[in-house]
């Protein structure tokens, strides 16, 4: 231990000078945010001043210990980097020392696959569907999560898959205008009636929400949705006609019911509650028919941070303080049942997860859109652009 | 004697081979069911599908008719940048850049603003009394043929005006010393001579429409899937990655034959360079 | 061409409405940067300067239009010597040769962008190459080097063969024929190829979605994200800021040609 320090000690002393500029360099660098940890953990090792960095402040002891160690987590880009940065990375790497990146990079399950096959895995956790566990998972294209570190018990049955968990809930829900609805909310069956409430309606182009939505509205009971019939939703999309826009990301979603080009609207619950606060409460939503759904973590396979690392993140995931303060910042609801007892009273309305607004939405089914995803994309945008 | 032009194109070959063509490859080998086996099925499936058709069908008749609005369109201002003197072709040559300028997302939401329902359009339209309800303008197939007209002009503009700096005036003026009209004159010379720029910006807009996907993904409402598009949900989200690769294939041998056929029929060196 | 004072009035009436169509979305871009919400709307009330005080604050817009800025750069040179010399060695060989090769520099234009950008976004992540700079310097190369192939050999194509023969004949190497007669001769092209280059660098997106995320965020990356996360109306200053560097630049350099050609040759 001592021979270490004198070694470095000596280094440092030979090449102080080089190694302060390269640290004051990587310093700048890393606070504009165009380094990031693990390469500059890197570089100070290379130049071997770990210890030293330590001591400096940048990095705790306990960071420079695991110098090599890094969690890379790859979500979908937005707020939500600095969201989960604060919710979940932070207070891991103040338990573990292990730095948590968060790396807006859009990790769809091809972008995964291409950069499994390609053998250098940069992305060690990434964020998706719940679905994608099973789907990504039987393709060998995941690691399996350990849980013996992981602790199922903070799950619901079935959340805890082989490769991946359940990290935050979201749901599909009916927003719209209190101009057209300002005593009741409306149903999916007014969703679809355009002779009595005329307007644009939108959905989600991309199938998910919007197919489940048109057979409720169709008068598919909500315990016989799944198998979906996508003929018969599809059929049911097209008979809005012109009456329908689709909306392509959440913030256009959000804009065409603020600027009242649109008066209802299939979107995520997320942007709903946004939407009712910068409208002063003239957008609003019902949890009635929506669309109960959940996300995950999952390993791609080959990547980079030590499997005790990344299994050590995903359970601190699901500290309940942890998954209520996302909900807070971004409204993606906790998958730890636990959470719901310790909800402050506005939240539970914002909730997507919690007991009383589950009640009144459908579940997705996972196991259905393990199988008929690729499927039901596929045909749902041919039907709707044809 | 000809060896050092070989050290000319060797670096583009050789970049373009090495870090483009060379992982296309691995998408071409994936349509053709290689490594495992050589199938044809993901082409056979391709032409059988008809929802895969009708985008194709789709996707070639607004890029058509992107084109050749485009054409018309560019050809007029080029015309004006070369014969209306020196002021105006400073200014349209300006105005012309400016908007290669601006993103093309930021494009796409101005026409959003302009054009929706509640946009400024309809607003001023019925505000002046001259429509009762708002047009259907944009989030549709007029919006995507709008927003990729408004993008390809200036990329039709250049070449154009290009080929008619160097037209030869007297050329014209022969014409009509012959006793042609000037109307006859442009018709029967000047177009004439400028066809080869035509069908070489023709090409270039053409093969530019194929690729748009930023624009008919905004403006197009969700009703509009191109093929762009439809390729990007194979491979990002459906992992039919040989479907997209068949889908590739297909349209790179197609467009290739297409530029074939269009500079056998106006002279390939007219159009390249190459003789 | 000789046109009769009428026709010519109609030709410019044309011309103008079809550069005011060009202009429109500019038009709207100016109030909506002006306008006093967080939301990308018209002005309601006032007008406000907040939009363009947030990016005069923010060091992550700041910082995005140096990536930019250094990308297309690289890229510009990169893809223009590159190019330029494909285009004069295809015009020079002639034949299958020349006909493969422009093939081949094709490519990149001919397929959309998103086909290349998954293969491009698989190699470089197994060469290192995902998320750095010099990994989308040269990306942006292949994607922008066939326009500046296609704009030389456009130009080339109206040039006299006998020109570089003339100058072999007198002794030059193809190096310096190339450099010394054939080069000035495109010039246009070869300017018009890099401010080609130059502007698919600047504004490419779907490429740069793939191979990059957080190391490197260009401009455009910068926009989709503020447009797709929060319709962000930061974004409009963006474009208003970028169209008024355009007219400056633009303006400057003809300026500068007018009075070049109207200064007496001494």
């Amino acid at each position: 231990m001592h021979r270490e320090r004198d070694c470095y000690t000596g280094r440092i002393t030979v090449a102080s000078r080089f190694t302060d500029d390269l640290i004051d360099l990587a310093r700048t660098e890393l606070a504009k945010g165009r380094m990031d940890r693990r390469d500059f953990v890197r570089l100070c090792i290379g130049a071997g001043v770990a210890p030293a960095v330590a001591g400096s402040g940048i990095l705790s002891a306990s960071e420079a210990a695991a110098a090599a160690e890094e969690i890379v987590l790859c979500n979908f880009g937005g707020d939500a980097v600095a969201a989960m940065g604060e919710a979940w990375g932070e207070p891991f790497t103040a338990d573990s020392g292990v730095p948590v990146v968060v790396d807006g990079g859009v990790p769809l399950a091809g972008k995964i696959k291409a950069m499994v096959e390609s053998g250098n895995v940069v992305w060690d956790v990434c964020d998706g569907d719940g679905f994608l566990c099973d789907q990504l998972g039987k393709q060998g294209l995941l690691e399996e999560v350990d849980y013996s570190i992981v602790d199922k018990s903070r799950l619901p049955e079935g959340w805890a898959y082989d490769h991946g968990i359940a990290n935050y809930t979201y749901s599909f829900v009916l927003a719209y205008d209190t101009g057209l609805f300002p005593d009741r909310a409306p149903t999916l069956k007014d969703f679809f009636d355009t002779e009595t409430y005329p307007g644009f309606r939108t959905m989600w182009k991309y199938q998910m929400g919007a197919m489940e939505a048109c057979l409720l509205g169709d008068g598919v009971p909500p315990e016989e949705l799944y198998p979906a019939d996508i003929d018969r939703a599809i059929a049911k999309a097209r008979s809005l006609g012109d009456d329908v826009i689709y909306w392509e990301s959440g913030a256009s979603s959000q804009e065409m019911l603020m600027s009242g080009e649109a008066v209802m609207g299939i979107i995520w619950n997320t942007r709903a509650s946004v939407l009712e606060r910068d409208t002063g409460g003239r957008v609003t939503w019902t949890w009635d028919e929506g669309l109960y759904c959940h996300s995950s973590f999952v390993m791609p396979k080959g990547h980079k941070a030590s499997a005790a690392a990344t299994n050590q993140f995903l359970n601190s995931v699901l500290v309940p303080e942890r998954q209520i303060r996302l909900l807070e910042l971004l409204g993606n609801g906790p998958t730890n049942p636990a959470a719901a007892s310790m909800l402050p009273e506005e939240l539970v309305r914002i909730d997507p997860g919690h007991p009383d607004n589950v009640a009144r939405q459908v579940t997705r089914s996972e196991a259905w859109y393990e199988e008929h995803y690729d499927e039901a994309v596929e045909r749902w945008l041919d039907g709707i652009s044809a | 004697m000809n060896r050092p032009y070989y050290f000319f194109v060797l670096p583009a070959v050789a970049l373009v081979a090495l870090m483009f063509l060379l992982p296309l490859g691995w998408l071409a080998a994936l349509s053709f069911g290689l490594p495992e086996g050589f199938t044809l099925e993901h082409y056979e499936a391709l032409a059988g599908s008809s929802g895969i058709r009708s985008m194709l069908w789709n996707t070639v008749r607004l890029v058509t008719i992107t084109t050749l609005v485009s054409l018309v369109l560019g050809y007029l201002v080029a015309f004006a940048m070369a014969h209306l003197g020196e002021t105006q072709r400073m200014l349209l040559t300006l105005f012309v850049l400016v908007p290669f300028w601006l993103s093309v997302l930021a494009r796409a939401l101005a026409w959003l603003i302009l054009l929706r329902h509640n946009g400024l359009v309809n607003e001023a339209l019925t505000g002046a009394g001259l429509i009762d309800r708002p047009l259907q303008l944009v989030r549709n197939e007029l919006g995507v043929i709008i927003g990729m007209v408004h993008f390809l002009i200036p990329y039709a503009v250049f070449p154009l005006f290009a080929a008619m700096m160097t037209v030869d005036r007297r050329l014209v003026m022969a014409a009509r010393s012959v006793g042609a009209v000037p109307w006859r004159a442009f018709i029967d010379v000047y177009v004439p001579v400028t066809l080869p720029a035509i069908f070489g910006a023709g090409v270039l807009v053409f093969i530019f429409g194929l690729g748009f996907f930023v624009t008919p993904a905004i403006l197009g409402g969700g009703r509009v899937v191109m093929l762009s598009e439809y390729i990007s949900v194979s491979v990002l989200q459906t992992l039919r990655w040989a479907q997209a690769g068949a889908l590739s294939m297909v349209l790179l041998v197609s467009v290739i034959a297409l530029v074939w056929l269009v500079a056998r029929a106006i002279g390939f060196r007219r159009l390249t360079g190459v003789g | 061409m000789e046109l009769s004072r009428r026709a010519l009035r109609i030709v410019a009436i044309g011309a103008w409405i079809v550069v005011l169509f060009l202009l429109l979305p500019g038009f709207v871009t100016l109030p909506v940067a002006l306008n006093d919400s967080r939301f990308m709307q018209l002005p309601q009330e006032t007008l406000s300067l907040r939009h363009f005080e947030a990016l005069l604050n923010d060091s992550g817009w700041h910082q995005s239009f140096l990536d930019s800025a250094t990308i297309a750069l690289a890229a510009t040179v990169i893809a223009c010597s590159v190019g330029t010399f494909c285009a004069l060695g295809v015009w020079r060989l002639g034949g299958r040769v020349a006909a493969v090769t422009l093939v081949i520099a094709m490519t990149p234009m001919i397929l959309p962008p998103v086909v290349g950008a998954l293969a491009m976004y698989r190699l470089w992540v197994q060469l290192d190459l995902y998320d750095t700079w010099p990994g989308v310097v040269l990306a942006h190369s292949i994607v922008a080097l066939p326009y500046v192939v296609t704009t030389v050999s456009t130009s080339l194509a109206m040039l006299d063969p006998r020109l570089e023969q003339a100058a072999r004949s007198v002794g030059a190497t193809p190096w310096r024929a190339a450099l010394d007669v054939l080069l000035p001769n495109v010039r246009g092209g070869v300017i018009s190829g890099a401010v080609f280059a130059f502007i698919i660098s600047w504004d490419e997106i779907v490429v740069t979605l793939f191979i990059s995320t957080r190391a490197v965020y260009t401009l455009p990356r910068r926009m989709w994200d503020g447009i797709r996360e929060n319709v962000d109306p930061t974004v409009a200053a963006v474009a208003v800021v970028l169209m008024a560097m355009t007219v400056i630049g633009v303006a400057i350099v003809m300026i500068h040609s007018r009075l070049r050609r109207t200064r007496p040759k001494s």
